[in-house]
């Protein structure tokens, strides 16, 4: 069964990537978009395009009924979720089978079973996949809490179990702080997924963050090795990297088999992620991701696939033409995340309009875009707007790439984490492939100085930016100079 | 968009430019910088160390934390109030010494983008 036509439900890059890879297969694209996001890449590329809303995300992505609606009424037999918004809502793959609409992506018994943690870990248990030591227990006494964390031994964390994107996380690093980490955790848990269910795991402090690609079709489960994505911001992803620095070939094996091996106890369908810590030589379960990633580019540029039109053959009832021992990585590749803000005050996001952009060009590179010029980025949504991807033959050559690259890379009318990514990639614990997920806020906790551009009184009379009017003139705000 | 070419110190440069309301973005050695247009009232010739801005809420959300009083000095880079975002928290700094004129809102309260927070008495 070939589709004729798929509902693209999702903004930004990713909406241009699903849109491209539809094209690519001969199927077409509508687009179902909130207001904002008119001003956008996908809304220009889609072959149709309906509105679903205000921008809001719970007016407009996240509102079952009327993206629902809008895939219907534009006879849409298929619907991509993207990732985020409703790509692991349970509940509303089943609204999708109701309403007689495929939703490209895995069953929603695999999302519910992965989805709740507190239940993954127990199948994870059930497959004998190392997990992290920790108490699920539904008794939430304090004085049992307090019991059970000093057993699992302090720092711990407090997780919620419906959570995700790291959210309804705490830490409590000792006996004291526990109490207000369990209410804190079960507030947020309970304003961000109506759940308050928590649990307790051990804190690992200095762990790598490593996960896994796995990928299921009719008949059986691959796994497309590991991705490391330990540089991370409160819990927000910057830079990713396949294959890990640290993982071996037999390392590779192994987790390649725990992975399948949990994806296949849920009769996993299409593209998912097991995320694992790595501490101390030894791999945990942390928690499985039943959708594609935003950092799926740097597994397709080391294994020579594309994830997106795989899930979308899958959803047509297609088997994969991949061979497990022929998916071995080759070279490495490193993904950027750009985001809109500003890296001297701390990464708050910057707003405006899209002025000018100018992109690397040349090997090795790929850019995955959401937004061009006379775009508007505003923020109802992440700051996120592009993704720079690169690769090389080696790990070392590649991030002199991705710096090179980042150099070339010109966005005019908002700030950008460039000058931060640029200091990441040539920062001794990153070249070294040593760092854990405690990088960002062991190196990078302080707010970037800006440095100002260079002979800036030349740039000046070059720019011819002298006394426009008596009131206004230009100066350098780093060096206070009058120009 | 555009490009211009120049000799500064006998070296080469290719410097992209676009101007916009707020000042001029450029591109050089490999870096992005915004040269922001500064009003100065008076046209006075004493040169200022860099520029004092008022505190403007980058993104509409909520003021948890308000650390500076009305009349109080600031020092240049430190925090004078904390917003919440997009779950996030956001450091809200001066980036001059300065003294505050006017708090012109209050801890727990919703602000839209660009509204006011606070006032700096001009220098």
């Amino acid at each position: 069964m070939k589709f004729k036509k798929v509902a693209v439900s999702n903004r930004g890059e990713v909406a241009v990537r699903i849109i491209r890879a539809l094209h690519e297969m001969g199927i077409k694209a509508t687009l179902l978009h909130s207001e904002v996001d008119i001003s956008s890449m996908a809304y220009r590329e889609a072959d149709e395009t309906v509105c679903i809303g205000a921008s809001p995300s719970s007016e407009s992505y996240l509102n079952f009924e009327n993206v629902l609606n809008a895939a219907v009424s534009s006879a849409c037999e298929a619907i991509h979720p993207g990732f985020g918004f409703l790509s692991e809502n349970a509940d509303f793959v089943q609204a999708c089978e109701k309403r007689r609409i495929i939703f490209i992506g895995p069953s929603a018994d695999a999302i519910r079973s992965m989805g709740d943690k507190i239940k993954a870990k127990e199948i994870a248990k059930q497959m004998s996949v190392p997990t992290i030591p920790g108490y699920e227990g539904s008794d939430e006494d304090l004085a049992l809490l307090k019991e059970k964390a000093l057993e699992i031994g302090f720092p711990v964390l407090v997780k919620a179990s419906a959570g995700g994107g790291g959210r309804g996380l705490k830490v409590a690093r000792s006996h004291e702080e526990l109490g207000e980490a369990v209410q804190s955790a079960k507030r947020e848990a309970q304003s961000s997924f109506g759940n308050s269910r928590i649990f307790l795991e051990k804190y690992f402090v200095n762990a790598k963050h490593i996960e896994v690609q796995i990928f299921g079709d009719k008949l059986r489960v691959f796994h497309l090795g590991e991705r490391e994505c330990s540089v991370q911001r409160r819990h927000q992803k910057i830079i990713e990297e396949s294959p890990s620095p640290v993982v071996n070939s037999e390392q590779r094996t192994l987790l390649g088999e725990l992975s399948t091996r949990l994806a296949k106890a849920v009769g996993y369908r299409g593209a998912g992620t097991v995320e694992f810590l790595f501490s101390e030589n030894r791999f945990y379960f942390m928690e499985m991701n039943t959708r594609l990633q935003v950092e799926h580019p740097v597994t397709e540029e080391v294994y020579g696939v594309d994830l997106v039109k795989a899930q979308i053959s899958v959803a047509q009832d297609e088997p994969l033409y991949w061979i497990q021992n022929q998916l071995v990585p080759r070279g490495h590749s490193i993904e950027c995340r750009i985001y809109a803000e500003d890296p001297y005050q701390n990464g708050v996001p910057s707003v405006g309009k899209l002025l000018g952009q100018r992109f690397t060009t040349g090997p090795g590179r790929r850019l995955e875009l959401g937004f061009e010029t006379g775009d508007e980025i505003s923020t109802y949504y992440d700051s996120m707007i592009a993704k720079l991807i690169v690769r090389d033959e080696t790990r070392s050559s590649c991030i002199r790439r991705m710096v090179e690259s980042l150099k070339e890379t010109i966005i005019f009318g908002v700030r950008t984490n460039i000058p931060l990514l640029k200091l990441i990639l040539t920062h001794e614990n990153f070249i070294s492939g040593q760092m854990t997920t405690q990088f960002m806020s062991d190196f990078f906790s302080t707010e970037l100085e800006e440095n100002p551009p260079i002979h800036f009184q030349d740039i000046s009379k070059v720019l011819k930016i002298d006394r426009i009017k008596k009131e206004e003139r230009i100066i350098n705000p780093f060096t206070g100079e009058w120009t | 968009m555009r490009f211009i070419h120049h000799d500064i110190e006998g070296k080469r440069h290719c410097i992209w430019l676009e101007e916009s309301e707020v000042g001029f973005w450029v591109h050089l050695d490999g870096q992005t910088h915004l040269l922001k247009r500064q009003f100065q009232r008076g046209g006075g010739t004493k040169s200022v160390d860099a520029v004092l801005e008022n505190i403007r809420a980058p993104m509409p959300g909520r003021v948890t934390k308000i650390m500076a009083n009305e009349g109080g000095k600031v020092l240049a880079h430190q925090t004078v109030l904390v917003m919440e975002a997009m779950k996030m928290e956001y450091n809200l700094k001066s980036n001059v010494e300065a003294v505050v004129k006017k708090l012109c809102c209050r801890e727990g309260e919703t602000v839209t983008q660009d509204q006011l927070l606070v006032e700096f008495e001009t220098p």
